[in-house]
């Protein structure tokens, strides 16, 4: 399996160049977002980086080959999941490192130390939007997840701003109430773990869903 | 010995095509041609072999295990060869060879650069910047180099030149010496099997028409030719399809020394080509 994502990584050496560029350049265009610069970088190269391991596959009809090679369907499934760990991963060192340097060097641009929220955040948001999309690519493959991603994406947008509203209007209600008074409560210690369980809890239901259709997949 | 592939009564549906309870057998040592025209249903054999796709009924067993249940175990000892590149093409050969050879537990890097020095093939260039004889040869030496037991091969031939072709067949010729191999071709060239192979199995539309050692096929089939005023005294029984021409007719016998005592000199008796006898199964199935 650990090949499987060495694979990905080979096949697309001139994304990650372009990836890294990106961050540099997230880094120096949007300095006015503050802190919020980080989560929106990550997402963008990790959503291209896997986006653009699933579009080779489709290219080279890799499934034929994957499936014919002795390799579980779950490890192909769970290569992929993995694959989007490591970008994250990578997206976030190379942040580090361009911060550092930023810093070193006395570059005359304003660098924001990565907090843990901030960080758990964004890994959050990578993984609730991997785990939506992966289960599509499996059951569908990818130039049919390009279209959902598309329908996802808006949905995205316009509910998270439909949900804020409808949080407010409610946020007399008893349940949006006992959840403000939760987390007001609790350490952010104990927030940052519901949140981890929630996430992990999440990812493996995906990651279940992908594998239940991935095994079914006929090529 | 249970024998290295053995397919009994297969089914797979489609809309518009179905695999209607297929049998095959192939035992060690020998090289199965498995042809048919496009369409009727060889890779969709093939992929149900590999467990790419699922049968809606039937038993395939490989090395006398079933392939769905020991699917690893059995695809550790398979060599395939598909007729279109489904290996990376961003990548190198080597790349491409180190990421393969890491799944099976028997890789032989030593068998794998002495195809790659026969082959003359350039480890460091793109697959994508192999011409097609070139892909063809890459995945041939990525199917020899873990010692498999059963080759299987979708149409390799497609496509190819007849200088590369040949190879190929010589490639498999001398794979055979081992005995405990062998080798289930499929192809719509049927010239290739004449030169190799030890069985023909011919499908048409879903449905084995033959299975037979390539020699008694042969020998025992005829092609037979005789003039107009024949047509009308003979018994269309006999033959498998008439197809008739200006000047009288030519058709397809199951045993031509039958059909030589039946009607003597009348008829000229030729030896058909396996394309001869594929065209005239699938035709008549055509006119059923």
């Amino acid at each position: 399996m650990f090949n499987l994502i060495i694979k990905d990584v080979l096949i697309q050496k001139k994304q990650f160049i372009f990836g890294i560029a990106y961050l540099a350049f997230v880094l120096v265009a949007f300095q006015g977002m503050g802190e919020a610069m980080f989560p929106m970088g990550l997402i963008a190269v990790t959503y291209m980086l896997s986006m653009t391991a699933c579009a080779y596959e489709e290219k080279n009809k890799s499934d034929l080959l994957l499936n014919s090679l002795p390799i579980k369907r779950m490890s192909i499934v769970a290569a992929k999941y993995l694959s989007v760990i490591i970008y994250a991963v990578m997206g976030i060192l190379s942040y580090k490192a361009m911060i550092t340097i930023i810093n070193l060097l006395n570059i005359p641009l304003k660098t924001y130390p990565l907090s843990l929220e901030i960080l758990i955040g964004s890994l959050a948001a990578v993984c609730l939007m991997t785990g939506i999309w992966l289960p599509i690519y499996f059951k569908f493959g990818y130039m049919k997840m390009r279209v959902a991603n598309f329908v996802l994406f808006f949905l995205f947008f316009f509910g998270s701003s439909l949900m804020t509203q409808a949080l407010k209007s409610k946020h007399d209600s008893l349940w949006v109430k006992n959840i403000i008074s939760f987390f007001n409560t609790q350490s952010n210690i104990t927030i940052a773990l519901v949140f981890i369980v929630i996430i992990a809890l999440y990812m493996l239901l995906s990651f279940s869903l992908s594998v239940w259709f991935y095994n079914r997949r006929e090529f | 010995m249970e024998p290295i592939l053995e397919i009994k009564g297969l089914r797979k549906s489609f809309k518009d095509f179905s695999l209607k309870g297929i049998d095959i057998t192939l035992e060690r040592g020998y090289i199965m041609g498995f042809i048919g025209p496009n369409g009727a249903g060889k890779t969709t054999t093939i992929k149900l072999i590999m467990n790419l796709m699922k049968k809606d009924g039937g038993v395939i067993k490989v090395f006398g295990l079933d392939n769905v249940k020991h699917e690893l175990d059995i695809k550790q000892k398979i060599g395939f060869v598909y007729d279109e590149n489904n290996y990376y093409e961003e990548l190198t050969i080597s790349e491409m060879k180190r990421i393969v050879a890491s799944f099976y537990k028997t890789w032989d890097d030593n068998a794998f650069n002495k195809y790659i020095g026969e082959f003359k093939l350039p480890l460091n260039k793109r697959i994508k910047n192999l011409s097609k004889g070139m892909k063809m040869k890459f995945s041939l030496a990525v199917a020899l180099s873990h010692d498999a037991d059963l080759l299987i091969m979708d149409e390799p031939t497609s496509g190819l030149d007849p200088l590369v072709r040949r190879e190929l067949l010589e490639i498999l010729s001398q794979i055979i010496q081992d005995e405990n191999k062998a080798v289930f071709f499929s192809t719509h060239i049927t010239s290739d099997l004449e030169k190799i192979a030890d069985y023909v199995t011919l499908i048409n539309d879903g449905e084995i028409i033959l299975s037979l050692e390539k020699d008694e096929l042969m020998n025992t089939y005829g092609l037979v030719r005789g003039g107009k005023e024949l047509l009308n005294d003979v018994n269309s029984k006999d033959f498998i399809d008439i197809r008739e021409n200006q000047f009288g007719f030519e058709a397809l016998v199951k045993d031509k020394n039958q059909a030589r005592k039946a009607y003597k000199d009348k008829i000229i008796i030729e030896k058909p080509s396996l394309e001869d006898i594929m065209l005239y199964y699938t035709r008549r199935c055509r006119n059923v």
